[in-house]
């Protein structure tokens, strides 16, 4: 209402808004600004600016080896994922059949086991499988894979589901009907159509593994950490400019996971 | 009571304006229609008037009062929109008497003057209801009380009949006619169905691409379009271009020269004829003043009428209906057929080309 | 954000068709469910110092937990920091939600929508290392506060209050994104209607606003609470060694002190509370708005 008086009420409520926006974001601003300081103790205003901080974190066993890890580890957890995620999807979306429900609420469930104790529980599993088997799987990959495979699993069907559910029903009977097998329809009608919702599984199920901390780590074995528990063993002793450099990358990475989700199927989708 | 006086309102949506220098005077107790087609500006006007839109210049006047920056709550409009926009988490009382506890009215007051106005519209049954549980008339009704109650100094319909089916809409066309003219309320009414307007409105404004092009009475607006935009949105399906000649004659681009009464020798205009006011012949009558060979192309039985697209020699086409014999059982020409197609010089009306 | 199930349309009875559900459900039961089991059964275990534990059926480790004033306070201060900090987002996300659904243009809206995701899917690794930036005695606040001259070396780490504006800072976006969508459901012509009917903003607020979006409030609450009873990192990094709260605690017996017995009991106790409290609210809502939400 441009040329009503600008109303004290309304002045507030948006300074508010803003407010409280630039309280969740600032954090995050300073510590990509900090990863630029030149100075090697945090301290401010900076004395200077440099990329130096970037090299050395690179150059930072831990962190190198925990990015590669945490890495490999979202990508094949996303893909296992997407393997597990979207049958079942397409049996919730697209069939009705006794204990629908319970199975969708059943593979939700990841979601809302607090991460600890479902890490927890995990490695409790493991150790119990170890004792009767004398196969290990607590520190190696198969274990972290196996924890951040059921991270990605909910988010996945949720997505697939969903994009599966926007796909008109009578665009695959006309398929069907001009003579396409099921398997055909599929491939070339559903495929098609629910790809975005692909795209952004893929990409929200890596992020939500690379960011995994609490189901990680019972999970992380010596030499074998993930980048979120070697930046947490970090930070309990150390504050430098390296660790922000650390930050900064990943702030980077995830903004642009979530840039070319938000281009595949729109960011109210997603969350 | 109130009159409602805009006076050259605009509105610009960044570059483009979507209201247009629009000003009109609306007599306390008037019935006004506003009428256009999709996006011709009638939702933005309504909403300006009820203050939701600040117009970017221009102003508004509820009677007296210039209400250009009052905020929407201090203007006094009833204002019922297209979906109904009823309170979900109230009961029907609740809803219809929110206005009244937004003006402080004593208690007893509201359940009074609650009780009076769903009486109004028949509801009174529905009191301790919640909306969800309503029709969609039902639904409507509410809004409506809701919007009476406060007796408001103008009340503001943005098309509220489009969403109920063909019946009940010509019942609720009456019934929101015989609550204005009972209450003498100041009342706009949008809407792009022209037998809705011509229904219910005192006096019609047609907009187009966010102007005014013709205000008038409903007969005014139907027999007398000013412009072929007019002729065209009110139902005249012959719009056939030409020149006026001398001594009342008009010239059709397709070469056949009419007789025209209100034709100006020289000036380029449009010939507006509505389809029902032309009358299709087996052979020459010289009942009318213009009668043309024709060739049929196509015949629609619609039951009462049958409606008829035919051929003049130069290759014109022009929209007949004609009323069918009473058990006559299909369309009296058929196509391919030769007849001939008359009108008298004042059936129809020339106006000005775009 | 929380597993609503699916408004699924099923169309087809297929007898084959749970079979695509298989692989997945499997996984879930072997890799979830099983292990909680498993872990629950622990919990009823005999702990004995050196040696692990011994196979027993004993409530002894939940008895501890109520006889034991050191455990009773971790789970006190965890319900009052998250209970704090739930709140706080209430206040807080509301306004953006607002602004969201509402106010902000159609350029502004998907930029901001971003600003609010992107902390969303920061990792709390990350984040408790920014507000370590901004709350260390060498960090943003400390130095403004030295330079505007209203306190010299200040340090707020290590306090509950650090705790809780990190805390909030982590929790708002689930917050604001689920008030929002609820905003974005109601008609905004409902707000109108009242205004036109003489509704200044606030009574609109108050009366229109507020209630219709209450379930997103409540869904945004719990979703808060839950999330901060269950918070790991920001009151281990924030809060420091003297700070302790259930997630945490839950960590330090099963990975520390090889307690699984009891580490296992503090973890169902930790669901058991959480899982009340959020059935109780809910019920305690759904009451309210079960007659207007068809
Ligand atoms: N907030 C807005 N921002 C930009 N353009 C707008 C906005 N509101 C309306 N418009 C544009 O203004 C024009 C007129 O809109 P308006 O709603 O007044 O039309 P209308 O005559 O009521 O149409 P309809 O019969 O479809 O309801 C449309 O082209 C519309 O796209
Ligand atoms: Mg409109």
């Amino acid at each position: 209402m441009e040329r009503q008086r600008p109303r004290i009420g309304g002045v507030l409520y948006r300074a508010s808004a803003y407010a409280v926006l630039a309280f969740v974001l600032a954090p995050l601003a300073v510590i990509v600004w900090v990863a630029f300081f030149a100075n090697p103790i945090i301290g401010f205003p900076p004395t200077g600016y440099t990329l130096r901080w970037f090299a050395r974190a690179w150059a930072s066993e831990d962190f190198r080896s925990g990015f590669l890890l945490s890495v490999q580890l979202g990508i094949a957890a996303a893909a296992i994922s997407l393997l597990l995620g979207v049958p079942a999807s397409i049996a919730i979306a697209r069939h009705d059949f006794p204990g629908r429900e319970a199975i969708n609420t059943l593979l939700m469930a990841p979601l809302v086991v607090p991460g600890i104790v479902g890490g927890a529980a995990l490695f409790i599993g493991y150790l119990a499988f170890e004792l009767a088997t004398g196969i290990q799987i607590a520190g190696n990959l198969a274990g972290l894979l196996i924890a951040h495979t059921l991270l990605a699993i909910p988010w996945t069907v949720r997505l697939v589901t969903a994009a599966l559910l926007r796909v008109d029903a009578s665009i695959i009977e006309a398929a069907v009907n001009l003579g396409a097998s099921p398997f055909v329809a599929f491939r070339r009608v559903t495929l098609p159509a629910i790809r975005p919702g692909l795209v952004a599984a893929v990409m929200l199920s890596f992020v939500i593994s690379f960011i995994d901390l609490e189901k990680s780590l019972f999970l992380v074995g010596p030499g074998r950490t993930t980048l979120q528990i070697a930046i947490m063993n970090y930070l309990e002793w150390n504050l430098d400019p390296t660790i922000a450099a650390v930050a900064a990358v990943q702030i980077a990475i995830i903004g642009l996971a979530l840039l070319a989700a938000d281009r595949a199927v729109g960011l109210t989708r997603i969350i | 009571m109130a009159g409602v006086t805009l006076q050259n309102v605009t509105k610009h949506y960044g570059t483009s304006a979507v209201v247009n220098d629009v000003s009109l005077q609306i007599a306390p107790g008037e019935f006004a229609v506003f009428l256009g087609p999709s996006g011709c500006g009638k939702t933005t006007t309504l909403r300006m008037i009820a203050g939701f839109v600040a117009p970017t210049s221009g102003s508004i006047r509820l009677g007296a009062r210039d209400v250009t920056a009052a905020p929407p709550h201090r203007r006094n409009t009833g204002l019922v929109f297209q979906n109904y926009a009823l309170f979900p988490h109230m009961t029907v009382a609740a809803n219809v008497a929110f206005g009244l506890e937004m003006r402080n009215c004593p208690k007893p007051e509201i359940v009074e003057r609650v009780k009076a106005a769903l009486l109004r519209v028949r509801l009174e049954a529905f009191a301790e209801r919640m909306p969800r549980q309503l029709s969609g008339g039902q639904q409507q009704r509410v809004a409506l009380a809701r919007a009476l109650v406060i007796e408001p100094d103008v009340l503001l319909l943005d098309e509220p009949l489009s969403n109920l089916d063909t019946k009940l809409r010509s019942e609720m066309r009456e019934e929101i006619r015989a609550l204005q003219q009972s209450l003498k309320l100041t009342t706009i009414l949008v809407t792009h169905d022209q037998e809705e307007a011509l229904a219910v409105g005192d006096r019609l404004v047609v907009m187009n691409q966010g102007r005014i092009e013709q205000i008038g009475t409903p007969a005014n607006i139907f027999e007398m379009p000013r412009s072929r935009f007019v002729a065209d949105f009110t139902g005249v399906a012959n719009l056939l271009a030409g020149r006026g000649a001398s001594g009342g004659r008009f010239v059709l681009a397709g070469g056949e020269t009419v007789r025209q009464a209100d034709a100006v020798a020289g000036t380029e205009a449009v010939l507006a004829l509505r389809p029902e006011r032309a009358e299709l012949l087996a052979a020459a009558s010289g009942r009318h003043a213009n009668e043309l060979p024709a060739r049929v192309v196509t015949a629609t039985y619609l039951g009462t009428v049958s409606d008829y697209r035919v051929e003049l020699a130069s290759g014109t086409r022009l929209a007949c209906r004609q009323t069918n014999e009473p058990g006559g059982g299909a369309a009296r020409f058929a196509p391919g057929e030769a007849v001939w197609i008359g009108w008298s010089e004042t059936a129809a009306r020339l106006v000005a080309p775009e | 954000m929380a597993g609503r199930p699916p408004p699924a349309q099923p169309r087809r009875r297929i007898p084959g068709a749970p079979f695509l559900a298989a692989p997945g459900t499997l996984f879930v039961v072997l890799f979830l469910l099983l292990p909680l089991c498993l872990m629950l059964r622990y919990s009823f275990n005999r702990f004995v110092p050196g040696d692990m534990m011994r196979e027993a059926l004993t409530g002894a480790n939940y008895a501890k937990f109520l006889h034991d004033p050191f455990y009773q306070d971790v789970l006190g201060t965890t319900l009052w920091v998250s209970a704090v900090s739930t709140a706080i987002c209430v206040v807080a996300g509301f306004p953006v939600a607002y602004y969201l659904a509402r106010s902000a243009g159609p350029q502004l809206k998907p930029a901001l929508m971003m600003a609010v995701a992107l902390p969303l899917l920061m990792g709390n690794a990350v984040r408790s290392a920014a507000w370590m930036v901004m709350l260390g005695k060498n960090g943003v606040l400390a130095k403004l506060a030295a330079v505007t001259g209203i306190a010299a070396d200040v340090n707020l780490m290590y306090t509950p209050t650090a705790v809780i504006v990190a805390m909030v800072s982590v929790l708002l976006p689930f917050m604001i994104i689920t008030v929002q969508s609820s905003l974005e459901n109601a008609d905004r012509a409902i707000e109108e209607a009242a205004a036109s009917l003489g509704a200044p903003p606030l009574r609109v607020l108050v009366r229109v606003v507020l209630p219709l979006c209450s379930p997103g409030l409540v869904a945004g609450a719990v979703l808060c609470f839950v999330l901060s009873m269950n918070a790991y990192a920001t009151p281990v990094l924030i809060g420091g060694p003297k700070m302790h709260m259930m997630a945490p605690t839950v960590y330090d017996e099963i990975a520390k002190a090889m307690n699984w017995p009891f580490g296992a009991a503090l973890a169902f106790i930790l669901m058991a509370v959480t899982l009340i409290l959020t059935v109780a609210s809910n019920v305690v809502a759904q009451r309210h708005y079960r007659k207007w939400t068809g």
